[in-house]
């Protein structure tokens, strides 16, 4: 893995190297701050350059990073996705559809539309990510290959559409892992959102998705994020060839959580879908039941979804309770 | 379930036509009240709608215009204008039931929110792309200040003959739409190990408080003061299938009691399919007026009637209100028709798949005319 620049690890000052030792994550898209959107809203209008919007971002990817500071790993946000899949409806044979809700949110993504043969070049993805922000341990959220065949229209695959998916996916993990990347997180909302009603063919799909996947890997972390429902009926992830799993904990039944595993596991329990403020003792106190219960060696803390669901002030609180947190299980 | 619960407000007419709810403020409205100047294209508009309209005596909306400052009152009067410009432009269309346009609200969230005290509003939500919207917190039991449609109601009603229909937010929108602090607090206590059935639980008493101190009194203010077509807005009531019964509880909450008063239901860009059997369950609604479309005439929902027996009336969504492109009376025609094969025409409102608002008067207007052109030979065909 190329070593990161000091330009990358003295961002804002700050050596990020002496500070990775909080067990906590940013499990998805970060909301914006106000001056961000409305810097887009004016660049829509034609009233701000790309140049003006682009320092705007920048100046707000700075402080989201700063935000993360101490985290294990460090993500720009998310800020230039429009949703979970848009950079991937910008590559060849796949195309922006229609507005559609994103799950029980009142968030709409553009539905991916497959026209031709997946093509989608690696090195695309970079126009979507600030690695020349990030830190030396970088984390970059994709969306999941069960999730992206669920939520697209597949006008051209008669069959292997979800194969075809994560060849696609293998490729950008290769190359992100070229550029430095540790951690690669895959959402996958769908499969705990429709977990009681997935059959074992499905999952087993799933599964060989994840076995592509990991073929690019190469020494990076790679993260399965189920969020919008209880895991407690899709624990067979466990057994997928991937290295860690987060768990939404506002959406999961903590009492009835039963599994047992060597895997390390994302604890989700800091609600992006409500401003209220989590009390963090009592969040400690639910955290190490679980972990006591469940005999969990390896975890970390994190939202339950994209803080993109908040507003930007509460997400920084929402980030600061969750540092207060894993600063709980620094050890 | 009978279609007939209350007499139609249009009687004899077959296909009744009625409008959404929103259309877009007018540019002179937006400047003026931004305190900026009118250029020569807003004043152009501004005379090509009032020829439009047939409104002669318009001498105080100019001078209004060429005013440098407007004080309070003159902003208000300034809507009213845009009101009163609208209602004719719906008249001179020939619909026959028609609103305003909202033109005295800001939007169907934040305006209501404005009026009820509990809330605080914390910021900028994405709702999609570059699009944010306000989104607020409920810290308290909310309480009315005041009804809040009642003045644009009477003003309405003042200034047109026609059959009103008020839209209103409805119970459950306003409870999803907003981040449900007040409750959540206190039914997490002693459940922080199951915050999804906390979640429920806090989500139902929300909705059902809003319903009895929120949107009844409205209504209350409404229907004493004449309003007999009142339509509860619901676009967020398929967001979460799980709480359909919650969206059901709140609504019956919301209208129980008014009796001969004609209630419908608006729902837009939602999955359909899960509002049933709940919906069965709905009292005092006898129409339930969706978004069909955009969906590509997809009647789905309408054969779901059919299968359940639901016997009432469908304001049916005829015009796509996210795209310029201006339908035909003949692509109109055949979407009505299409939809007359699975229920009676009878049954059959016509209406916009939801408000215009996010389309120019110009084509807004323009695709209002074809769909009552389509509707006047349908009439025709089918007498």
């Amino acid at each position: 893995m190329p070593d990161a620049t000091k330009s990358e690890i003295s961002i804002i000052g700050r050596d990020f190297r002496k500070m990775s030792s909080l067990p906590a994550q940013i499990t998805g898209i970060f909301a914006r701050p106000k001056n961000l959107i409305q810097a887009t809203r004016d660049f829509d209008r034609r009233r701000l350059t790309e140049q003006e919007l682009e320092q705007v971002r920048q100046a707000a990817v700075k402080e989201i990073i700063a935000l993360q500071e101490g985290f294990e790993y460090v993500t720009d946000g998310n800020l230039l996705w429009q949703d979970l899949f848009r950079p991937f409806t910008k590559g060849v044979g796949i195309v922006a559809g229609p507005l559609t809700r994103f799950f029980e949110t009142n968030t709409f993504f553009r539905r991916p539309i497959i026209l031709q043969p997946l093509k989608f070049r690696p090195r695309e993805i970079d126009k979507f990510f600030y690695f020349e922000l990030l830190p030396h341990n970088r984390k970059v959220i994709l969306p999941g290959p069960f999730t992206f065949l669920h939520l697209s229209e597949n006008r051209y695959y008669k069959k292997d559409f979800i194969i075809a998916i994560a060849k696609m996916l293998k490729g950008v993990v290769r190359h992100l892992v070229q550029k430095g990347v540790m951690a690669i997180q895959f959402s996958e909302p769908y499969i705990a959102y429709f977990g009681k009603n997935l059959t074992k063919h499905k999952l087993a799909n799933a599964k060989r998705a994840y076995q592509i996947i990991a073929e690019g890997k190469g020494k990076a972390e790679i993260i399965l994020a189920t969020y919008f429902g209880d895991f407690s009926p899709v624990t067979q992830l466990l057994e997928f060839p991937i290295d860690s799993i987060v768990i939404d904990l506002t959406s999961t039944s903590v009492k009835n959580l039963r599994f047992k595993t060597t895997k390390k596991i994302g604890l989700g329990c800091i609600d992006a879908t409500n401003s209220l403020l989590e009390n963090p003792k009592v969040t400690i106190k639910l955290v190490n039941d679980l972990i006591k219960r469940l005999k969990l060696k390896r975890f970390f803390i994190c939202p339950n979804c994209d803080l993109d669901f908040l507003p930007y002030s509460v997400a920084e609180k929402k980030t600061a309770i969750l540092r207060a947190v894993a600063y709980e299980f620094k050890s | 379930m009978n279609s007939n619960l209350n007499s139609s407000p249009c009687p004899g007419l077959l296909f009744p036509t009625q409008e959404i709810g929103s259309i877009a403020k007018p540019n002179w409205l937006v400047k003026k009240r931004q305190g900026r100047g009118l250029t020569s294209e807003d004043w152009a508009e501004l005379n090509h709608w009032l020829k439009f309209a047939q409104i002669k005596d318009y001498e105080e909306l100019k001078e209004l215009l060429l005013k440098k400052e407007l004080n309070k009152e003159e902003h208000k009067r300034l809507i009213e204008w845009s009101s009163i410009l609208v209602l004719h432009c719906l008249e001179r269309i020939g619909l026959d039931i028609i609103y305003d346009g909202e033109q005295h609200r800001s939007e169907m969230y934040q305006e209501p929110v404005t009026y009820i005290e509990g809330f605080e509003f914390l910021g900028e939500v994405r709702s999609f792309d570059n699009k944010y919207y306000r989104k607020a917190a409920c810290l308290n039991k909310p309480k009315l200040k005041k009804p809040y449609h009642l003045e644009e109601f009477n003003f309405v009603r003042a200034n047109t003959q026609k059959p009103i229909k008020v839209p209103i937010t409805g119970a459950y929108t306003l409870m999803n739409w907003s981040f449900n602090e007040y409750y959540l607090k206190q039914h997490l206590r002693g459940n922080e190990k199951n915050l999804k059935k906390a979640r429920y639980k806090a989500n139902q008493a929300f909705a059902m408080d809003l319903a009895k101190d929120i949107i009844r009194p409205n209504i209350f203010a409404l229907v004493k003061a004449g309003a007999k077509l009142i339509q509860i807005d619901e676009p967020a009531a398929t967001t979460k299938p799980d709480e359909i019964e919650i969206f059901v509880q709140s609504f019956n909450e919301s209208v129980k009691g008014f009796s001969g008063i004609r209630f419908n239901l608006h729902i837009c860009f939602s999955n359909y399919s899960v509002l049933y059997p709940a919906i069965l369950e709905m009292k005092n609604c006898c129409q339930f007026t969706f978004e069909f479309a955009n969906q590509g005439a997809n009647y789905d929902f309408l054969k779901l009637m059919k299968k359940y027996r639901d016997e009432r009336e469908v304001g049916l969504g005829v015009i796509d209100v996210h795209t310029d492109t201006i339908e035909t009376p003949a692509v109109i025609r055949q979407r009505i028709k299409a939809a007359t094969k699975i229920i009676e025409p009878e049954r059959i409102y016509v209406n916009p798949d939801c408000g215009l608002r996010t389309r120019s008067w110009s084509v807004a207007f323009a695709k209002l005319e074809n769909m009552v052109k389509a509707v006047t030979s349908l009439r025709r065909e089918f007498l």
